[in-house]
């Protein structure tokens, strides 16, 4: 319980930084578990969250940098994080369509290419330490 | 207020290892779906702190498919706030794009 607990935490910490992918692939590595895909629907939500707060920025005019929001990574992340969410809704409504059971891989893997994308843009324009 | 809220956050981290009936689980897990909204408006950062420990605590034996529902409806939340700043900036820059996708079923 501790362990998965600071797994968790350390997955949420690291959200917006490059090693967020690497700690996914750590808790991922064993089969898809209901309590993997609570840990992927958080991170998703973590991400997402980061996501928001960027949004909430000043659009970049130029003059009012560095801390403003760039219309190019809006337009971006703004689909990015929506796949991410459908994604992580098809994995919950698998876990309560069929309680206990493991996930399936396809959607598993879904979910870890949606992920993938969204933490890509948010390398990119480093909108992960932007708020 | 953000301290404070950390605060709680770790003493509840604390004891989650402790908690193995369901109806303390849920207590907890209620507990925290109703200060969400707070978080929402002033300390935004720690929703996915809060997300976790519900997570930590579903992980437990003693969840419910009720403690399911409560994930959902966080994930609602978080959904919620991103939509809504999604439109102001898509507002302020003269941009759409598609429709945002149905959230989870509660």
């Amino acid at each position: 319980m501790k362990l998965r607990f600071l797994l968790i935490a350390a997955v949420v910490a690291l959200a917006g930084c490059t090693q967020l992918q690497n700690a996914w692939e750590a808790a991922t590595s064993a089969p898809v578990s209901p309590t993997l895909v609570i840990v992927g629907g958080n991170t998703v939500d973590a991400l997402e969250a980061t996501a928001t707060n960027y949004l909430k920025l000043p659009k970049c005019t130029g003059k009012n940098g560095p801390v403003c929001r760039s219309v190019a990574a809006t337009a971006q992340i703004i689909p990015a994080v929506r796949s991410m969410r459908v994604a992580r809704n098809n994995l919950e409504q698998f876990l309560r369509d069929h309680p206990g059971q493991l996930a399936p891989q396809g959607l598993y893997d879904a979910l870890k290419a949606a992920m993938q994308t969204t933490q890509d843009i948010i390398a990119q324009y480093n909108i992960g330490a932007s708020k | 207020m953000t301290a404070a809220l950390q605060a709680l956050l770790v003493v509840i981290a604390q004891i989650a290892p402790s908690l193995t009936s369901s109806a303390a689980i849920q207590a907890v897990v209620n507990a925290l779906v109703q200060i969400v909204p707070v978080l929402i408006k002033e300390v935004q950062d720690l929703i996915p702190m809060v997300k976790n420990i519900i997570a930590a605590l579903s992980a437990n034996a003693g969840t419910t498919s009720d403690q399911l529902n409560a994930l959902a409806a966080l994930d609602a939340q978080c959904d919620a706030a991103f939509e809504a700043a999604a439109a102001a900036a898509e507002a302020e820059d003269g941009t759409s794009t598609s429709a945002p996708p149905t959230p989870p079923a509660q």
